[in-house]
């Protein structure tokens, strides 16, 4: 068994410092390609800290792997087609029509000030088909719900083709519905092959939808593994102290004839 | 088999609406371009026929018509510099209500341009070579007046895009190269001439423009220009936000370097032609982009064209409202602009809606 590692990032003994406090303290883990993987922990724990800093939006010390090359040794583009980050909350609040938003995924694959190709118009098709958005498409961003803008940035970061994709709290201010339509296509985008890493609240969403979860307090890992033995009593009082109730959570899934 | 013909017929479907709403957003636009060349068009006309001299009179035909045209291209060549500069102002703030005059470039511009007849009045003369006309110093001065000043404004408020800091950086910045170029001015009155060149230059306006400002000017607007529209994709990106922009693969750090330059060598190439004309760079672009919507190879070149019109129309009225003397320039466009301003800043404030 010679496999190559298929650890799609891997981070090693990562320090991030925002000011003077030192958020992350030595953060190591792995994502693997066909995997969910699940960023866990209280707020404050380095959660959205350690998303910046893979997607390259922060100073770190320590080694940060994608795709089995050293993130610092990459070019900007280089990484935006390795790893497709989606942030907690957009920026983006302008009338741009929703395909010119998708577009932008290609970007990366750009070169010189030359406009799209017909495998960059395909890619982007693939993308607005996966990431559901095909009635929106005709739209201005500005006036779709947050819900729908949440799937349009999605279907940017598809359309990039990067083989990882991290999103930052994807589910934050999504109804149920919404939440499992977002892990159905997550769970297929899985299945094609890529890592998707997830930065979560909820730990029962982790539970449900992740394969591995990764739980951070105060910025170093408590617990890295399956979901069901990270996301245990022992470690649940320790972390928040709040006792696990296994029989109390509320359970949901989509009707057999799908999202509405 | 059906599964695979009923998903593509879904994507046929899906695709030929975009089509249509692409065609009818390509007719909509090529409307809004032929209507801007109609204006542009107008306006020339207007610029050649109204002024107190008469045209009838053989003598003076020919001379008078050639100080229009160089009066109407300098108005071309401001106002769609302005404008221009406008639409890349908003984008790397992402902000509808920043221009070049609002945060400050335009002060620093005729700052600069104040301080290079100075420089070269009392520094320069004699030294450089008698062949160098003294009218070179004046668009470098006031491209190198732009560039200090958007740098100090990026130093300051590069960050959180806050309306209230860039607002008030612009306006702080605004006062403190005013009150620097009084004081150059209150240098130049020890020489009567520069004195009055330096008047001139600061009130703004298009009457002295001569055939050699023109010619030093029109490469920086063209330049500007072109770079503007090459980085316009860059722009679209940063609609977005610096983050995720860059995290598209955008090189944020350099794009806002260059957009600083192109922003820089747009208001000086105006400046120096027209002096310190507030609002064109605000008005144009949000009425534009009204019409076109926010992307910026789409907006730009149409920027230019209504900047331009704009610009030439306000020189017609200056020329045209009865006064004693002619009004300046910069009072038009500020007495249109001022109001306009206000209505948007209401109505962003209201919203809180970026570019």
């Amino acid at each position: 068994m010679s496999e190559p590692d298929p650890s799609a990032i891997k981070v090693g003994e990562l320090h991030v410092k925002l000011g003077a406090a030192e958020v992350l303290a030595g953060v190591s883990m792995d994502a693997r390609a066909g995997q969910i993987l699940a960023i866990i922990g209280p707020n404050g724990a380095g959660k959205s800290t350690l998303a910046r800093a893979i997607a390259g939006l922060l100073p770190y010390r320590g080694r940060i792997d994608l795709g089995g090359q050293d993130a610092a040794s990459l070019e900007l583009r280089e990484r935006a087609t390795t790893l497709a980050f989606v942030p907690q909350r957009s920026q983006l609040a302008s009338r741009l029509p929703v395909r010119s938003v998708i577009e932008q995924g290609r970007y990366p694959h750009r070169r010189g000030f030359g406009g799209l190709g017909d495998g960059d118009q395909a890619a982007v098709d693939r993308a607005i088909a996966r990431a559901r958005v095909e009635p929106l498409c005709e739209r201005s961003y500005l006036e779709l719900s947050h819900g729908e803008q949440r799937r349009v940035l999605l279907a940017r970061a598809l359309a990039t083709e990067a083989p990882v994709l991290l999103l930052d709290e994807p589910t934050a201010s999504l109804d149920i519905a919404q939440v499992l339509s977002l892990y159905r296509t997550l769970r297929e985008l899985a299945a094609e092959g890529r890592a998707v890493v997830v930065v979560l609240h909820a730990l029962d969403d982790a539970r449900r939808f992740a394969d591995r979860a990764l739980l951070l307090d105060r910025g170093r890992v408590v617990a890295e593994g399956p979901c069901a033995e990270v996301i245990c009593a022992r470690h649940v009082a320790e972390v928040y102290g709040v006792r696990l109730l296994e029989e109390a959570s509320l359970g949901y899934e989509s009707l057999p004839e799908g999202p509405p | 088999m059906d599964r695979a013909d009923a998903s593509s017929d879904t994507l046929q479907a899906v695709r030929s609406p975009t089509a249509l709403r692409a065609a009818g957003g390509i007719g909509r636009t090529a409307a809004v371009y032929l209507g801007l060349l109609l204006l542009l068009l107008t306006a020339a006309w207007l610029a050649l026929t109204v002024g107190h001299a008469d045209l009838a009179d053989r003598s003076l035909r020919a001379t008078v018509l050639s100080l229009r045209v160089d009066r109407l291209l300098a108005g071309g060549i401001t106002g769609a510099s302005l404008s221009v500069a406008g639409v890349v102002v908003q984008g790397l703030f992402r902000n509808p209500l920043a221009s070049p005059s609002i945060i400050g470039t335009t002060a620093g511009a005729s700052f600069g341009g104040q301080a290079a007849m100075i420089l070269y009045q009392f520094a320069l003369v004699g030294v450089v070579p008698a062949a160098l006309p003294p009218q070179l110093f004046l668009p470098l001065g006031c491209l190198l007046g732009a560039l200090l000043s958007l740098v100090i404004l990026l130093a300051i408020a590069r960050q959180h895009g806050d309306l209230v800091l860039l607002l008030l950086t612009g306006f702080i910045l605004s006062s403190f190269f005013l009150g620097l170029g009084n004081f150059l001015m209150s240098l130049a009155q020890e020489q009567w001439e520069l004195g009055r060149a330096m008047v001139a230059f600061v009130l703004g306006g298009l009457s002295g423009t001569g055939q050699l400002m023109l010619r030093l000017s029109a490469p920086l607007f063209a330049a500007g220009v072109l770079a503007a529209w090459f980085w316009g994709r860059a722009l679209d990106l940063l609609l977005s936000g610096e983050d995720e922009a860059r995290s598209l693969g955008l090189d944020v750090v350099a794009v806002r370097r260059w957009c600083v330059i192109w922003i820089a060598t747009l208001t000086g190439a105006a400046v120096s032609l027209g002096g310190n004309i507030g609002f064109v760079g605000l008005v144009v672009p949000h009425a534009l982009r009204a019409l076109l919507g926010v992307e910026h190879r789409r907006l730009l070149p149409a920027a230019a064209l209504g900047g331009a019109a704009f610009v030439i129309l306000c020189d017609v009225a200056a020329r045209a409202i009865p006064a004693r003397s002619e009004i300046p320039l910069g009072v038009v466009t500020g007495l249109l602009g001022a109001p306009i301003f206000l209505a948007i800043l209401l109505r962003t404030w209201r919203r809180g809606e970026h570019v």
